[in-house]
């Protein structure tokens, strides 16, 4: 497949979707004037702990649009499926810390990971305090046993909005951090792909797949899933996923969700809707409750086809953060 | 015995940029199979954005300046895994040649070594991992062992590039255990890891801007 996308050249991708989004949301967020960074424009907020997020560009909506009262104060973008620089993400730190401390939030990538740890190492040098929580739900990267290899994906989508709203209520820092580990702690999700995506770096599909083909647990930048299988109808995709994500954690009878149908680029709303009842049956099956379901595009990888399904088990606690009001472009809680 | 002194350095990294800029197709190539392509790219921005920058530091930089650039450079231009291995790389061996008119091979030593700790630690890797680490480790074990022999600069560049581009290829059968290509089928069995190939070009380089 030939790369047919609507961009000027390869090395300003970023820097112009980030120019672009800026100007359609003046209200809400700004660049940082020096690096790559989106601030909320009220940035810092005076006596909260500061939420930064970020990772690579290329997944949009995440991270770029989940900056915004409820939600996070900062995201640090890097290149196209490329970690941000040590020094950007703490320009970040330094424009959202507020004297309360900050948490740093985003996906277990090997290269989020050095850059986001250099970064905190940095910032508290200069004698800010800074935590950080890793997103690693997605259950097809490693196997049960050793979480702390998983990848983090679509959960970021709830966990960011536990985030917000637990710095939104003035809590202190290691409070923000606790709510959301514990969000991230009963968080799973898994994908299934249709179809490779090209990349505006190189130009060319990032991997492989057959026509006729799709595959379960296949990462967002073409990392090898589970089982690689001809087509197969909705319901029997789902039927093999489910299982899968329910035994993960495990969710059990009586357990309540918030459910996350995400897709990764290039599907309908839809396909969408017809994996969310077949979704919602089965859960129905084992008297798993679902408090909230959002359906649509959170973490997506270019025009990659396919979808994943998140689970966030929630409790009271963290039913009252989801229920907090927040505001970003696309995703508004009131 | 000719020394490493500032001269050297400037011209080594000149010569670096130079390099990386004629491997950066092939590095990303290298990098496409078992990571996300962009190694090579990184590399040659790293050094590219570090030489934009040597002016700044007058007409003869201090060997630890030129480090440190080189290593500030990779960390705030470079982003990614790259980014932040190589600077760690250059900005820790910059601070063991801190007030240095020349690294003698005990100073070379001390930097590399130095770089490797901090790498191991900061990636959290270890030799076998299939990682740079497996180019940089026989290198500083090779220096040891020539400072010990007695050798001359060229005798011992030439060996810590030999055994750097020996431990590269050594990656070659090794099952990944850190960075994306872990999470692949085959763990990058049968490829090289391609930042222990850039380990390899950098010694490659400094053997050869020795002449």
């Amino acid at each position: 497949m030939v790369m047919k996308k609507l961009i000027n050249h390869p090395d300003r991708v970023v820097d112009e979707l980030i120019e672009g989004y800026v100007l359609a949301n003046p209200k809400l967020v700004r660049k940082h004037p020096r690096v790559n960074a989106i601030l909320r424009v009220d940035a810092p907020v005076a006596d909260k702990v500061g939420v930064v997020i970020g990772g690579g560009a290329g997944h949009e909506p995440l991270f770029l649009e989940y900056v915004g009262p409820g939600m996070a104060d900062a995201s640090a973008h890097g290149q196209i499926f490329a970690a941000p620089a040590p020094e950007l993400i703490l320009e970040a730190i330094r424009a959202v810390h507020a004297g309360k401390g900050v948490m740093l939030l985003y996906n277990n990538y090997a290269g989020d990971c050095l850059n986001f740890d250099m970064a905190q190492d940095m910032a508290r040098e200069e004698g800010i305090e800074v935590e950080t929580v890793r997103v690693n739900e997605e259950i097809a990267s490693a196997p049960k046993g050793s979480e702390a290899d998983r990848r983090g994906t679509t959960a970021d989508h709830v966990v960011i909005k536990m985030a917000g709203a637990a710095s939104e209520s003035k809590l202190p820092l290691a409070e923000v951090v606790r709510i959301t580990q514990k969000a991230v702690d009963g968080s799973r999700s898994l994908g299934v792909g249709l179809s490779s995506c090209t990349t505006p770096a190189t130009g060319r599909e990032i991997f492989e797949i057959g026509d006729d083909e799709m595959e379960i647990g296949m990462g967002l930048h073409g990392e090898p899933g589970v089982e690689r299988m001809k087509m197969l109808p909705a319901d029997a995709t789902v039927e093999r996923m489910i299982p899968r994500l329910v035994e993960d954690l495990p969710y059990q009878s009586g357990d309540e969700i918030v459910l996350v149908i995400n897709g990764y680029g290039a599907t309908t709303r839809m396909e969408m809707f017809i994996v969310n009842r077949k979704i919602r049956s089965m859960l129905a099956e084992r008297k798993i409750g679902v408090y909230a379901t959002d359906i649509g595009e959170y973490c997506t990888s270019q025009e990659m086809k396919g979808l994943s399904i998140t689970f966030v088990r929630m409790d009271d606690e963290l039913k009252r953060y989801f229920d907090m009001p927040c505001q970003c472009p696309f995703y508004v809680r009131y | 015995m000719q020394s490493l002194n500032r001269d050297y350095w400037q011209k080594t990294f000149a010569n670096l940029a130079t390099a990386f800029e004629n491997e950066k197709v092939a590095l990303c190539q290298m990098d496409g199979v078992i990571g996300d392509g962009d190694h090579g790219a990184s590399m040659a921005r790293g050094f590219a954005e570090a030489l934009a920058q040597f002016p700044a530091l007058g007409d003869s930089p201090e060997i630890a300046a030129m480090f440190s650039t080189t290593g500030n450079a990779f960390l705030g231009k470079v982003g990614g895994v790259t980014g932040v291995i190589f600077g760690t790389f250059f900005i820790e061996a910059g601070k063991k040649a801190e007030g240095l008119p020349e690294t003698d091979p005990g100073a070379l030593t001390a930097m590399l070594d130095a770089a490797l700790q901090a790498i191991k630690k900061r990636g959290k890797v270890q030799e076998g991992d299939k990682s740079m680490i497996d180019a940089l480790a026989p290198a500083v074990d090779a220096l040891k062992e020539r400072i010990e022999n007695g050798s001359d600069w060229k005798e011992i560049l030439e060996a810590l590039a030999e055994s750097a581009r020996q431990g590269s290829e050594a990656t070659r059968p090794m099952a990944a255990k850190v960075g994306r290509v872990r999470y692949q089928k085959e763990k990058g069995v049968g490829h090289v890891d391609p930042g222990s190939v850039s380990v390899a070009i950098f010694f490659r380089t400094l053997k050869e801007s020795l002449a």
